[in-house]
């Protein structure tokens, strides 16, 4: 049962020093704007002799080092005649403890390997970094060495990777405000800050598929069992 | 009786058995390539070697070739063994394409088995010359897809082929490591057992075209069953994998593939292609709801409506026109629909009518194998069921409708629209009320004034008998597809609309009730799903 009880604070001596607190951390931040816009403004003239205006990192403009073997978004390694390296083996699918991957594997004339992925879809709402699938990898496919870790969207599809993205995951980094509807080759360039060399595919060729990827979206949906989706 | 040691413990066997199942007998599995109970000895893989001590004497010998003798001793273990089994692995495993990762077979393959058993040794690497190549990826028949890279010529395959169908499809040429698994000139391995080389084949040699590349097979759950394409009901495994297929829509099946399941009385360890390949009607043309014909149009409704329309319609029927009532039961159904089928219609509304036999229907092929001409699983079941055959006064359904003598009819499965033909559709027309009970999509349109949708085979929990007059149960793989429900559950609901209080009202109870009636269905042990009743399902919205 709720009380309520009336006390009267009195302002004392005790509390009246609060005021001139106040005032001392007000000059403290006030001084370091200052102190710090002077020092990005001789930075900005050039008389800073190359060093930077402050120590904080100016991101997104400048990326912080990150360790090589940080586990960031996936991606699929493509061979030189651009097919994707992955043979659709589902050795990742069976490791990865989250149920986030899954693979469509199809019949690949093409391929020594006979076999190719029609689709392979990541669910990052599911995926816990875990790395497990690029351990599983027989085939040195996935990787997760893109170091891209902005991955954010207000659209829960945004975070189904699916294989053009994964062999090119360069347009994930082009989706903010300002570069919507822009095309990739725009983008990019301001994306210089990035490192995305070792992620950029010379070539990748998914025609392979657009028969079996029409064959699959044609098929009849209604067969499948009632409750899962 | 010889009496033998096996690896320290002592083992009587009858005599001429191999060493091989004289070790199984004593619990020693002897890995093994050609070996297989139901084909002759080749003797030709060298896996199943173990060292033989007899008369002080010890030698190292194919356990698949040597009849057990008294007083051997044998060592399937000993450091001589494990270094001859660890020489053949080498062997194989020496042009061996690294094909596991697309590879169908892998998680079933012997070979890789074998290897993780007995053959991951480091012996470095002795390759000077390029490994021996051969050709990959070819259809040798409409279901088997041959890699001859990956063969360890067992010779299983081609053995198959000799003995049990007597095709001659397959043989091996060439000589060393040139051998080479090859189709006969001018022949494809079309005969109605190709499936079973893939069964047979240790490795990824042979694998099946229909199952190609479409799941791991460690994703896939099974359960056990029987076939429900013809007489013989030959044991069977369903395969599949219901996990999985949410992710992938368009594949649109719950059933994977079929293997057979060891029966000796039945099926031993074979199973007809088209038994194998007939499991995609689990899943397709399928009748998912139930409909109902009202004012001449075909609407699809819920168990609701259609169980109540059914029931008032019939009750109407019975209690004016009884004597024109007829059942068209069905020898697909399982023993436990069928006597609640019998229960319901003949024991409790005294339908006199009835009969589960059509002139019409289709006769398959029989063989000497497998394969009987009644493409039915369960006639033998409506018979010791008691059902009667020719209840018809002429014994003739058409004959029976077109005279008027039945006027409403309840048919069970049966698709009549296609049996009977154009012109003899017409007189289903003249029926005052016809209810079809059927698992399958059927060109009844709106001559059917109810069809309610039942669960097939793989779906339900029920006992055949075979044309031998053995029963066997079967277990459910899964739920019934869609709004469909099972035949038992859909008589008991059925029965209370029409104010009947069933005598056995659970899945349960019929089988105790079968039990007692038919000597056939005694003491078969398979575990069997709770009844569920129709009415507690929600609705299709």
């Amino acid at each position: 049962m709720a009380r309520f009880v009336n006390v009267d604070r009195q302002a004392t001596l005790k509390t009246a020093l609060y005021y001139p607190a106040v005032w001392t951390g007000l000059w403290i931040t006030a001084r370091h704007f200052f102190v710090n816009m002077g020092r990005h403004t001789l930075h900005a003239i050039g008389l800073k002799g190359g060093k930077p205006g402050s120590t904080t990192l100016q991101y997104p403009e400048v990326m912080r080092p990150l360790p090589r073997v940080l586990r960031s978004l996936h991606r699929i390694k493509v061979h030189e005649d651009g097919r994707p390296k992955c043979t659709a083996c589902m050795l990742c699918e069976t490791a990865c403890p989250d149920f986030c991957i899954s693979i469509t594997p199809m019949e690949h004339d093409g391929s020594p390997e006979e076999k190719a992925p029609a689709e392979f879809r990541i669910d990052l709402d599911r995926c816990c970094f875990c790395g497990f699938c690029v351990e599983a990898c027989p085939k040195d496919a996935i990787y997760m060495d893109t170091q891209i870790m902005e991955i954010s969207s207000d659209r829960r599809e945004n975070f189904i990777l699916r294989l053009p993205e994964l062999l090119d995951p360069r347009p994930l980094l082009c989706t903010g405000p300002e570069f919507r509807g822009k095309s990739v080759e725009k983008v990019l360039p301001h994306l210089s800050w990035r490192r995305l060399d070792h992620v950029t595919p010379v070539r990748v060729d998914l025609s392979y598929r657009t028969e079996q990827l029409a064959r699959l979206h044609a098929g009849n949906p209604g067969t499948r069992p009632a409750g899962l989706e | 009786m010889p009496k033998l040691t096996i690896d320290g413990r002592p083992v009587e066997v009858s005599s001429g058995t191999r060493l091989i199942e004289a070790c199984k007998q004593a619990g020693v599995v002897v890995p093994h390539f050609c070996y297989h109970p139901g084909l002759s000895v080749a003797g030709n893989c060298r896996m199943c070697m173990v060292e033989i001590e007899m008369g002080g004497r010890s030698r190292v010998a194919a356990s698949c070739v040597e009849p057990a003798l008294d007083g051997m001793t044998i060592r399937t273990a000993s450091a001589e063994v494990l270094d001859t089994r660890q020489g053949v692995m080498e062997f194989l495993l020496l042009n061996h394409p690294i094909d596991c990762p697309y590879c169908d077979c892998a998680g079933e393959c012997k070979l890789q088995d074998y290897y993780m058993e007995w053959g991951a040794i480091d012996t470095g690497s002795r390759r000077e010359t390029e490994a021996v190549h051969k050709p990959k990826r070819q259809e040798i028949g409409p279901h088997v897809m041959l890699d001859s890279e990956r063969c360890v010529l067992c010779s299983r395959c081609v053995r198959f082929c000799q003995e049990v169908t007597g095709t001659h499809e397959l043989g091996i040429e060439e000589r060393g490591s040139h051998s080479t698994l090859h189709l006969a000139e001018g022949k494809s391995l079309d005969n109605p057992y190709s499936g079973n080389v893939v069964d047979l084949c240790p490795v990824g040699a042979l694998t099946d075209r229909d199952f190609r590349f479409q799941r791991r097979v460690w994703f896939l759950r099974k359960a056990d069953s029987i076939c429900p394409g013809c007489s013989k009901g030959c044991n069977l495994e369903l395969q599949f994998d219901e996990q999985r297929d949410y992710k992938n829509p368009a594949s649109g099946r719950r059933v994977q593939r079929v293997k057979p399941r060891f029966n000796e009385q039945v099926n031993q360890w074979w199973l007809c292609d088209r038994g194998r390949y007939g499991y995609p009607a689990i899943d397709q043309g399928r009748l998912e709801q139930p409909r109902v014909t009202r004012d001449s149009q075909l609407a699809l409704t819920d168990w609701e409506d259609a169980l109540g329309e059914a029931a008032r319609h019939l009750d109407d029927e019975l209690r004016r026109h009884a004597d024109q009532t007829a059942v068209l039961f069905s020898p697909d159904m399982s023993c436990e629909d069928l006597l609640a089928a019998r229960s319901l219609f003949l024991d409790q509304l005294k339908v006199t009518r009835a009969d589960y036999q059509l002139e019409l229907d289709p006769r398959g092929v029989e063989d000497g194998l497998l394969m009987k001409a009644d493409l039915h699983p369960n006639r033998a079941g409506c018979a010791a069921l008691g059902l009667k055959r020719g209840a018809f006064a002429d014994g003739h359904l058409l004959d029976e409708i077109r005279s008027g003598r039945v006027r409403s009819l309840v048919c069970f499965h049966w698709d009549l629209p296609a049996l009977l033909g154009a012109e003899a559709r017409e007189l289903l027309t003249h029926l005052r009320f016809l209810l079809v009970i059927t698992p399958r999509e059927q060109a009844w349109d709106t001559l059917a004034h109810v069809q309610l949708p039942a669960a097939v085979t793989a779906e339900q929990s029920g006992s055949f008998i075979n044309c031998d007059g053995l029963g066997q149960r079967f277990q459910a793989a899964f739920a019934p597809l869609g709004a469909a429900h099972r035949g038992v559950d859909l008589l008991l609901e059925l029965g209370a609309r029409l104010g009947r209080r069933p005598a056995q009202a659970t899945l349960d109870a019929l089988v105790k009730r079968l039990e007692a009636e038919v000597p056939a269905l005694r003491g078969l042990q398979m575990p069997l799903a709770p009844a569920r009743h129709v009415s507690k399902e929600a609705a299709p919205r």
